[in-house]
């Protein structure tokens, strides 16, 4: 059995774990699994844009909010129903990734991440100033509970969980198909040869917009899956705190790795939860992870996790180079 | 001339903000100029100035100016660790860009939740430089902004002699427009870049007194002071002095008109279409030499 077999072999038992875990885990863990549901799609959309494309976009969470309170204020004020919610938050989502993606992709690295974080800033002051409609700070109540065939997602965690669990997976799917697409070799040419992949035809701005767009709606849909699950929209999504929890997943699991975003999201919703009682010290405690796994760990999980296969296969005595996931 | 007067004051009060916010974000110019590092700990810089004032003034009972100079000392040195620790080994990596971001941003992040941690959240304030406020006819202006101008100005002119005159401010000016002819001439970009990470903190600390007044010292105002500074600078081009100068004065007498005519909550949305506007017809901002 080769190296590889036994990675998938790890990652199909993880999965099917996780098909049966909210029958025995009670609804404590079902609640955060949710969420680190939520939290893998949106860092793994993040690492497709900056790990992959190169875009240095802070505006992650930004499309995260816009998708929020787009199914949100369509549900609560013109009645749409949430299923359709879900697709209107990533329509949205990406328009918004549309409009400022067309200045902003033709600006070059730092500017990038400037601009976007200046949306950012942006958003909640939008949100206030449309207070009436959106409820402002004390955030947007009443959207309905999901439906399907007469059952009712609000009864038990049970619902949500799947429902969380199959947009992880599409997503996750989605988001593997595309960085193994000829879109994904697009960017490993640009990274490899900029100059020698643009005489070739590669056109970059092109296949950014394509990614930033499609990451927008993926983290819109999640976005608006977010608020029904938690039944409020607010603008803390958008606070500095959460904003930290997020790039600590991707830089955690590693930039530019697969897998390594939705393992940092993981570790990170589960390190926010167990630190709840520190209080003013946990985001210290998140600083000094940022700061000590780009000093220390600079491959991430997905890194170091690989090192240990490479070690396992050596103890195996076997030389087959292998590769976690699709890393480049 | 009663109908000039809500316009001159609000050409006075923007033309102090654009000192103020000069000062603010030079900081970040030089850094970016002389590293390539866009520095996301500048507002926690900017903070911990008025952090410092207020703990050697209300809590050491020092004097108010001894305390100012105090903390800024303290910056300048925090500057040189910082560099020491945490930026100069990373520096040789080639990606350091994104690097330097998600490393400065982790330590803002620790910067500024340390001041609540060690001082308590309770609400900080420290008094404004000379109380009271001048009358002209029509016009008040308090004394506070005098002071605030004619230090932010004072401090831009010394730059700009500091820049030009001494051997330093040339081999940082050379730095900035030539990074590998710099070092081939033999400017020791090590040694420029922790005086200058130093000293954007020094300046950023001065800031932080001059802005304290005007906000209260805690965790959430660093980020806000931040993120108008990040406008700012892009504004003006990235690493472009001059740019960040009139970007800020662009932007400080903008704000004073539109909080004037449309309120508060609206100068963040209408500096960034503006923002957007301008970087849509110069990628590289007002004055920026490399895109």
């Amino acid at each position: 059995m080769d190296i590889k077999d036994y990675k998938n072999g790890i990652g199909l038992l993880l999965l099917l774990f996780l098909l049966v875990c909210p029958w025995f885990s009670g609804s404590y863990y079902a609640h955060l699994l949710i969420i680190c549901f939520i939290w893998a799609v949106v860092a793994s959309a993040w690492n497709l844009i900056m790990g992959y494309a190169g875009i240095f976009s802070f505006a992650q969470l930004a499309f995260f909010t816009v998708g929020s309170y787009a199914s949100g204020l369509a549900e609560v004020w013109l009645g749409v129903s949430p299923w359709f919610g879900l697709f209107i938050g990533g329509l949205i989502s990406a328009f918004a990734g549309f409009v400022i993606g067309f200045p902003c992709l033709r600006l070059k690295g730092l500017y990038i991440c400037l601009v976007t974080i200046a949306f950012h800033q942006v958003i909640p002051i939008f949100i206030k100033l449309g207070a009436k409609w959106t409820g402002g700070d004390v955030g947007l109540m009443g959207m309905p509970h999901y439906h399907l065939f007469g059952y009712n997602f609000g009864g038990s965690k049970i619902g949500y969980y799947y429902l969380g669990f199959f947009l992880f997976l599409l997503f996750n799917v989605v988001i593997h198909k595309i960085i193994n697409s000829n879109v994904g070799l697009a960017f490993v040419a640009l990274r490899d040869s900029e100059n020698f992949a643009e005489s070739l035809g590669v056109n970059r701005q092109k296949y950014n917009m394509i990614v930033f767009v499609i990451s927008a709606f993926i983290t819109g849909v999640m976005g608006a899956f977010y608020i029904h699950y938690l039944k409020v929209a607010t603008p803390r999504t958008l606070e500095i705190e959460i904003f930290a929890a997020a790039i600590m997943m991707v830089v955690i699991g590693g930039l530019g790795k697969f897998p390594g975003a939705i393992m940092g999201a993981f570790f990170v919703t589960f390190l926010d939860e167990w630190l709840r009682t520190a209080g003013l010290i946990r985001p210290i405690i998140f600083g000094v992870i940022i700061i000590g796994a780009i000093m220390l760990f600079s491959r991430g999980l997905s890194g170091l996790i690989e090192s240990f296969f490479e070690w396992l296969d050596k103890m195996l005595g076997k030389n087959t180079k292998i590769n976690l996931g699709d890393n480049h | 001339m009663q109908i000039l007067t809500p316009i001159i004051n609000a050409v006075i009060s923007g033309v102090i903000l654009g000192a103020l916010y000069a000062v603010m974000s030079m900081g970040l110019t030089l850094i970016y100029g002389v590293g390539r590092m866009f520095n996301f700990a500048h507002g926690a810089f900017i903070l911990w100035g008025g952090y410092f004032t207020w703990f050697f003034y209300s809590k050491s009972h020092l004097n108010y100016y001894v305390s100012i100079v105090l903390g800024i000392i303290i910056l300048f040195v925090l500057g040189l660790i910082i560099d020491r620790i945490m930026l100069y080994s990373l520096r040789k990596k080639p990606d350091f860009g994104i690097i330097s971001v998600l490393v400065t941003l982790g330590l803002a992040i620790i910067l500024g939740n340390a001041g609540d941690v060690i001082f308590g959240s309770r609400i900080k304030t420290i008094p404004k430089i000379i109380d009271g406020f001048l009358k002209v006819g029509d016009f008040t202006i308090t004394y506070h902004d005098i002071a605030t101008l004619v230090i932010s100005v004072a401090i831009l002119l010394f730059l700009e002699l500091f820049l030009r005159k001494t051997t330093v401010g040339t081999a940082l000016r050379a730095i900035s427009q030539d990074n590998i002819g710099a070092k081939i001439v033999g400017i020791n970009l090590d040694r420029l870049f922790a005086f200058t990470l130093a000293l954007s903190a020094a300046l950023g600390g001065i800031s932080g007194v001059l802005l304290a007044p005007r906000f209260f010292i805690a965790p959430f105002v660093g980020w806000e002071i931040l993120f108008k500074a990040v406008i700012i600078v892009i504004f003006g081009g990235l690493g472009s002095v001059k740019g960040t100068l009139i970007s800020a004065f662009i932007l400080g007498i903008l704000e004073a008109f539109v909080s004037m005519y449309m309120g508060m909550f609206w100068v963040q949305p209408m500096w960034f279409i503006l923002l957007v506007a301008v970087l849509f017809l110069r990628p590289r901002g007002l004055f920026g030499e490399w895109a």
